[in-house]
């Protein structure tokens, strides 16, 4: 099963690495909360295979359990993600008031020369 | 006492450069009145330390440890050495200061700020020669450094002072950090950087390191004294104010190069690189300088470049030392002190009282400043080496010496010393002799007379003692033998014989008769050249002046960093992304494809037939990549954020495949609330903004390059997951598993790990959220732009800072 979270986390990197790439902003930023995701994948994977192990709970079971550390560092992950899409949403809702646009390539173009304010 | 009293002496400085640093606007020019004070108690100090000091010992006095660690202890060490230099910088420092009393006057702005600079520079030399630990010794030695950089570019409008100091301390800041790495060696060859234990220990002379360790502790020694190939930097540090080139750039600070010289003698001089080095360096400097000093017009290039030429006569007389010892160093340096700073004082008032600093322009001034002229004739004769001064002395002892080394020691080069010698003290003759003669003899051109203002003799009167104990120690230079004995540092002098220092001693006397010679043929070149070149010519010839490829190697270095950052810069944000990504390929590629053995290792670990339980894993999977690949082929902004949702609800079901039901819950929760907030989001934007971008086609070039990257990202990091993945590790996971119920009370160890183990990591974690939730805040509640602030164009610089061109 490691394998194929590779395989996954690598496809999801590289469709999210994709997305960073766009002009559009709103694209990067789906790009970013794909990218979250993946990384996420990533971190669980060092647990190793999870196949024949128990739930990380200690009630007596004598089984294997699965690593409860990169599980908690994903909660954490999880949850500072979603404050850094939050904030870039924020962002982007207010670079759109400012500038009247969502694209990057646009925006720097604008704000690098003096017509900044030319809104159709 | 012996401690109390030189952390005394060195820490007053100190104090005294806060102290003026706070009370200097209150006291304007007043100032100077309570700058005095700590000098004349660190001169007073150290007087009763050198009474009490009994001859021929070195006393280490441990302070304390500063950082135990790197072995720095705060070592104090009082020996011969240290004490004279401490003499000369706290002695000189007197008579620097009250000179600067009555030199600097409402021309000068901040003299507070002068006198504070002076005192840390002086704390700084006092420091320094008194350390008895290395390191300690370089933080000092470069706190003159700093201190130096601050007085050369005293008058920071001017531009001449800007480029000195920065000069200066360029030169003496990089031959200190070589002579730091020389320390380093030091310390690895002994293990200490303590000289009481450094020079206790058998150390072979041959050692690689060792000779490395003297190398390099050489240059800082050399950049410090100015010595070939760094002269150059002593001539530009005179647009320091007057006061500061007699104090640090003849009597003190330039001499911390002779100072190490003498401090590693005990250390060093069984290297067999000691003689050549130092003595090669050293007079070639010497003549080197000696000339530029003839050749020179300006007043105080003329003082430098004979400065220069001092130090290397010092620093090759210990590289010459015979194998019992140096003798009669000391007189060499206090000769030098008395006349040199002695005469830059002199070439202070002058410059001062006529506004003339090209030697050229003077004459006659024997009239109008009588007693100048005394003690200009007296300081120069003793830097030509007339009897009666004390530089007669310093010469005499010195070829004799020559003599010596020539019969008796010499295994490198045995007569070079002394032909070099003799055709250096020439040219010193005959330009200490154009000194004295066109400043104060001949007839006087008219402008002098315009601009002419007499000194007082408040002004006069430290130079006026220099020359007086020049005469004195001339005349009665024995009163002297019984303070050297005392002085006199076990491994660095040999013995002195009694009552051998005296002035006479004979016609038939092989030195006295050279001397005579020296003095006639220096007289005879420049009354030669004063006759047949008028000195005509523009100073130093621009081709020799090292000074100039200095700075043009420096202005070299910043125009090399621009050529990098061109190459390398972006404008805008959008271009980086790509950089970064692609750099990231590059650095994991090559890892990756240059240790095989990371893929190797992990062969035969991976089941390729899944087994059945993986059958879900493999559905799941595939429905996440499907639905990411949406995202990239919706054209929609709602198509494609219903695509994100999908693959953050699908990753759920993975993380329970992962067994870990705690992130599933957590990320149906988060899924929820980002799908919900980007709706928001995107119900504000209106339906114009998503159809400018659907059409704008983008170009297929991009879209390869684009597609290139974020597979090449995507091969990387998925073969870093697969390395981390399976490569063996100790894992800690068991270990909370094993304590969560015992020490944290509670089954679920993702739950105790967060709220437990790793509690303070949660609490940091709430705080990016806060973070973040004040930003989101400040970003929402900002007022809103009026049309009239929009036409205007963006608050701030424009392009992230980037664009040099200010806004209007």
């Amino acid at each position: 099963m490691i394998l194929l979270t590779a395989i996954l986390v690598g496809v999801l990197f590289a469709q999210s690495t994709y997305l960073i790439l766009q002009r559009s902003f709103v694209r990067i930023l789906f790009g970013i909360i794909l990218l979250a995701n993946a990384a996420n994948l990533a971190v669980l994977a060092m647990s190793g295979d999870p196949s024949g192990k128990g739930v990380p709970i200690a009630d007596g079971r004598t089984e294997l359990s699965a690593d409860p550390l990169p599980q908690a560092l994903i909660l954490t992950a999880i949850v500072i993600g979603f404050g850094v899409a939050a904030y870039f949403i924020a962002l982007l809702y207010r670079t759109f008031l400012d500038w009247k646009t969502t694209d990057a390539g646009e925006l720097f173009a604008k704000s690098t020369t003096d017509d900044s304010n030319s809104e159709s | 006492m012996a401690a109390s009293g030189i952390l005394i002496a060195i820490f007053a400085p100190l104090v005294g450069m806060v102290l003026l640093a706070l009370l200097g606007e209150r006291l304007k020019t007043n100032v100077r009145w309570f700058a005095l004070p700590f000098p004349l108690l660190s001169f007073a100090l150290i007087v009763l330390e050198t009474i009490g000091h009994s001859a021929g010992t070195q006393n280490f006095i441990h302070v304390g440890s500063w950082i135990p660690g790197l072995g720095l202890d705060f070592l104090i060490l009082i020996d011969g050495l240290s004490l004279f230099f401490g003499l000369v910088v706290s002695g000189v420092g007197v008579l620097i200061f009250f000179y600067a009393s009555q030199y600097l006057d409402d021309h000068y702005a901040h003299h507070d700020r002068f006198y504070a600079y002076l005192l840390l520079f002086m704390a700084a030399m006092l420091g320094t020669v008194f350390s008895g630990n290395l390191l300690l010794m370089f933080v000092w030695w470069e706190l003159t450094g700093i201190a130096s950089f601050f007085l050369i570019g005293f008058l920071h409008n001017k531009a001449e002072s800007r480029a000195g100091a920065r000069m200066a301390f360029m030169v003496t800041i990089t031959t200190g950090l070589l002579m730091l790495a020389g320390i380093m060696l030091v310390s690895e060859v002994t293990g200490s950087f303590n000289l009481n234990e450094i020079l206790s220990q058998p150390i072979d002379p041959s050692h690689s390191l060792w000779v490395a360790a003297f190398l390099l502790i050489a240059i800082g020694g050399f950049g410090k004294s100015a010595q070939f190939p760094f002269y150059f930097w002593l001539p530009n540090a005179m647009a320091a104010p007057t006061p500061v080139s007699a104090y640090l750039h003849s009597a003190t600070m330039v001499k911390l190069g002779v100072f190490l010289t003498a401090r590693i003698y005990p250390m060093f001089s069984e290297v067999d690189l000691w003689t050549p080095v130092l003595t090669t360096i050293g007079l070639t400097t010497f003549i080197i300088a000696s000339v530029f000093a003839l050749i020179s017009h300006k007043l105080k290039a003329i003082l430098a470049y004979s400065t220069v030429a001092a130090l290397a006569f010092l620093i090759s007389f210990y590289g010459m030392a015979p194998a019992a010892g140096v003798q009669w160093d000391l007189m060499h340096i206090q000769n030098h002190v008395f006349y040199k700073g002695c005469l830059f004082m002199v070439v202070g008032i002058v410059t001062h009282c006529t506004g003339m600093t090209d030697i050229r322009q003077l004459g006659g001034l024997r009239k109008r400043m009588p007693l100048l002229a005394t003690i200009t004739a007296i300081s120069a004769a003793s830097m030509a080496g007339v009897i009666v001064t004390f530089g007669f002395l310093s010469k005499d002892y010195a070829l004799a010496e020559k003599f010596d080394y020539m019969t008796e020691y010499g295994s490198f080069m045995p007569a070079m010393p002394l032909v070099l010698f003799i055709l250096g003290s020439i040219l010193k003759v005959a330009f200490s002799l154009r000194l004295f003669w066109h400043i104060f003899m001949g007839e006087e051109p008219e402008a002098v007379g315009k601009h002419f203002h007499a000194p007082s003799f408040g002004v006069q009167l430290s130079p006026l003692i220099l020359a007086v104990a020049t005469v004195f120690f001339g005349l009665f230079p024995s009163l002297l033998q019984g303070f050297y004995e005392k002085l006199a540092v076990p491994g660095l002098h040999a013995e002195l014989k009694p009552n051998s220092l005296y002035l006479w001693h004979g016609f038939d006397n092989i030195a006295f008769q050279l001397s005579a010679a020296i003095l006639a043929i220096g007289a005879l070149l420049y009354f030669v050249l004063d006759r047949f070149t008028g000195w005509r010519w523009e100073g130093i010839p621009k081709a020799i002046r090292l000074d100039d490829a200095f700075e043009w190697g420096v202005a070299r270095i910043p125009k090399f960093g621009n050529l990098v950052n061109q190459s390398v810069r972006a404008d805008t944000a959008t271009a980086y992304i790509p950089i970064i990504s692609a750099t990231f390929i590059a650095v994991f590629g090559a890892y990756i494809v240059y240790n095989p053995a990371v893929l190797g290792a992990l062969a035969g670990k991976w089941q390729m037939p899944f087994h059945e339980a993986e059958v879900i894993a493999l559905l799941t999977a595939t429905l996440i990549a499907v639905a990411a690949q949406g995202i990239l082929i919706a054209s929609r902004w709602t198509t494609q954020l219903i695509f994100t949702s999908i693959v953050g609800f699908l990753i759920t079901f993975y993380f329970v495949l992962f067994r870990a039901p705690d992130l599933a819950m957590t990320q149906i929760l988060i899924e929820a609330a980002t799908l919900i907030m980007v709706l928001l989001l995107l119900a504000r934007f209106p339906r114009r903004a998503q159809a400018g971008e659907v059409t704008g086609k983008a170009q297929a070039l991009l879209k390869t390059s684009n597609s290139v990257i974020a597979i090449g990202v995507g091969v990387i990091v998925g073969s870093l997951t697969l390395i981390f993945g399976l490569a063996p590790s100790a894992p800690i996971g068991p270990w909370y598993i094993e304590n969560t119920l015992e020490k944290a009370y509670g089954t679920n160890a993702v739950n105790t790990i967060l709220v437990d183990f790793r509690a303070l990591d949660t609490l940091l974690e709430v705080g990016v959220l806060l973070i973040a939730g004040l930003g989101i805040l400040a970003l929402l509640m900002r007022r809103k732009r009026t049309p009239a602030e929009m036409r205007e164009g963006a608050h701030g610089q424009g392009g992230l800072g980037i664009d040099p061109e200010p806004k209007r």
